[in-house]
């Protein structure tokens, strides 16, 4: 099975990019104020990039990720996904989701889980349909095919939550800190999996995380937020050859990279502090 | 796939072997519980006792209990007659059920898809729901006769109301992460319900079906009680035979009604499991 990108997206769009500029999204307080989730938000991710967002709490990671998914509209400022709207891209079915918990729907087996996608906003499906059995396989969930989530460890159920998304060929593919609620050995795992299923798809992926590590380990570049307001510090390229085997994660580079991220989330995390005593929360 | 993979793999296929076997074992002691004494001798004893009960009471007031031997000989000499009006009974339980579960069903998907329809519809579903019923069968009665009808509106009244609050919030219930990963597919509204509402509300219907089934039986033979002019019914035989002072004959009825609602609320709880066999608190074999 190959599942090589073409050179038209599966989508019928021309091209799987991501542009967000001056994006500002307010949420009101139960005591009328304001916490600025994204102050002035500029982020352009080229087609076929793995991205990883991170930041401490409140930075405004999810919410831009909710953003370009167009689960949540800017108050000013715009985005584009595949050169279209995020409700645009939904509809053309260019979006992948992966969230935080697995979501999976517990009256399903995996299989039937993973396939429901097909069956929801069908005129847009891809041709032919994947082969869904093989993807679970590839997986390492081949025997679960047939399971209830329920009757799944944590990890197997963000897998399959995973080869759902992916299931959809999706040109751009969110995934909103999928393996927080796993253990480091697992996590490990699955970043291994994911790597392997995006080395086939190509699509472009933003990947919000809160670890150091998994960040870069799996991105092409790390975009560092800070809170109060919301914002980006700093874009960080990782030049690390492809695929990255769990080895990797002890070479000297490795740590060169994972240093660098976190000199610049420290600094943010200090200068925000200090910005948000001085100002108070607007 | 790597030889250590396939291996962990045939392993793995070893694990799932002996746990179905243990799970199969597990199945066939749970299903042989109800043979164990400390499974079924609380009920007999309690049985015995409350016999017991009835037996002195009956023997010292006789003009206020029949004794047992004459309520199951009642049952005994007219089976066809029971059968004849606990049919009657029942069919008007069902119907009245059915009517008023596809009505709160319908506006329960009304109110939580639309939200000014809950504005309009929840307080008029609540003053019905904290009126008494019985006090209204009467009025039900002058207004449609003594047929059917009366008698199918006030059951599917009762039944109303927990199937519509327990739809409603079980069509809620869906965790929010679900619908934003089926809203980035664009989904249609009238595929998240049938497809994620609906199914996932399935718990709450049933809990609310448990609540009803027997609910049913009580409506339906209040509204006979209250037709005096009643052909057929189990609540007509109640009312008929204590103008008669035949008291076995109440008896015979009341313990045939009983029975009714047991068998409906054991044949919604059979479904129930049947249909929910993926919900957790069924997941009794892990």
């Amino acid at each position: 099975m190959t599942l090589a990108a073409p050179s038209k997206l599966g989508s019928g769009l021309v091209d799987a990019s991501i542009d967000v500029t001056g994006a500002r999204r307010t949420y009101e307080l139960p005591d009328l104020s304001h916490l600025v989730a994204l102050h002035d938000v500029d982020l352009s991710i080229e087609s076929g990039t793995f991205v990883s967002v991170i930041g401490p709490s409140g930075c405004g990671k999810s919410t831009l990720l909710r953003i370009i998914g167009g689960l949540e509209q800017p108050d000013a400022g715009s985005v584009t996904v595949c050169g279209v709207s995020p409700k645009e891209a939904a509809a053309a079915k260019a979006l992948g989701f992966v969230p935080q918990t697995p979501a999976l729907l517990p009256w399903l087996t995996v299989l039937k889980n993973v396939t429901l996608p097909t069956k929801v906003n069908k005129r847009r499906n891809r041709t032919p349909l994947p082969d869904m059995e093989d993807l679970l396989r590839k997986a390492g969930l081949g025997d679960a095919m047939h399971k209830l989530p329920l009757q799944l460890s944590g990890g197997m159920q963000q897998r399959a939550a995973i080869v759902r998304a992916f299931g959809l060929r999706p040109d751009v593919m969110l995934m909103d800190e999928p393996f927080s609620a796993l253990d480091e050995f697992t996590r490990e795992a699955l970043q291994e999996q994911l790597l392997d299923l995006w080395e086939e798809t190509r699509s472009t992926v933003v990947f919000v995380t809160h670890s150091v590590s998994e960040a870069v380990r799996l991105s092409d570049r790390v975009v560092v937020m800070a809170p109060r307001p919301g914002r980006i510090v700093d874009v960080i390229d990782v030049d690390l050859p492809r695929p990255r085997p769990a080895a990797l994660l002890e070479s000297p580079e490795f740590h060169h990279y994972e240093g660098a991220v976190r000199d610049r989330l420290r600094e943010a995390f200090e200068h925000g502090s200090r910005a948000g005593a001085a100002k108070g929360d607007q | 796939m790597t030889v250590i993979e396939e291996r962990a793999a045939g392993l793995g296929r070893g694990v799932v072997a002996a746990t179905t076997r243990d799970v199969r074992a597990h199945r066939r002691r749970r299903r042989l519980a109800f043979l164990r004494p400390t499974y079924w001798a609380p009920f007999a004893v309690m049985l015995v006792v409350v016999a017991a009960g009835w037996h002195l009471g009956a023997e010292r007031m006789p003009y206020l209990l029949p004794p047992l031997s004459d309520v199951f000989g009642v049952l005994r000499d007219e089976p066809g007659y029971f059968v004849e009006n606990s049919w009657v009974t029942l069919r008007e339980a069902l119907i009245g059920l059915g009517i008023g579960f596809a009505v709160a069903f319908l506006l329960a998907i009304l109110i939580s898809e639309v939200p000014v329809a809950r504005r309009a519809i929840m307080p008029i579903a609540v003053v019905l729901n904290v009126t008494p019923l019985v006090a209204i069968a009467p009025a039900l009665v002058v207004a449609f006769g003594f047929g059917a009808a009366p008698k199918l509106i006030l059951t599917s009244l009762i039944c109303f109301f927990p199937i519509l609050i327990n739809t409603a919030v079980g069509l809620r219930s869906v965790p929010k992460q679900v619908l934003q990963v089926f809203q980035t597919m664009d989904a249609s509204r009238w595929e998240v319900l049938r497809h994620i509402r609906i199914p996932g509300s399935l718990p709450y219907v049933f809990a609310a079906l448990q609540i009803v089934f027997p609910l049913s039986v009580i409506g339906a033979v209040v509204a006979e009680l209250s037709a005096a002019g009643s052909s057929a019914g189990l609540g007509t035989t109640i009312q008929v035979a204590t103008s008669m002072n035949r008291l076995s004959m109440v008896w015979a009825a009341i313990f045939v009604l009983a029975l009714m609602g047991s068998l409906l609320l054991l044949f919604a709880t059979v479904v129930e499991r049947k249909v929910l066999h993926w919900h957790e608190s069924k997941q009794s074999d892990s």
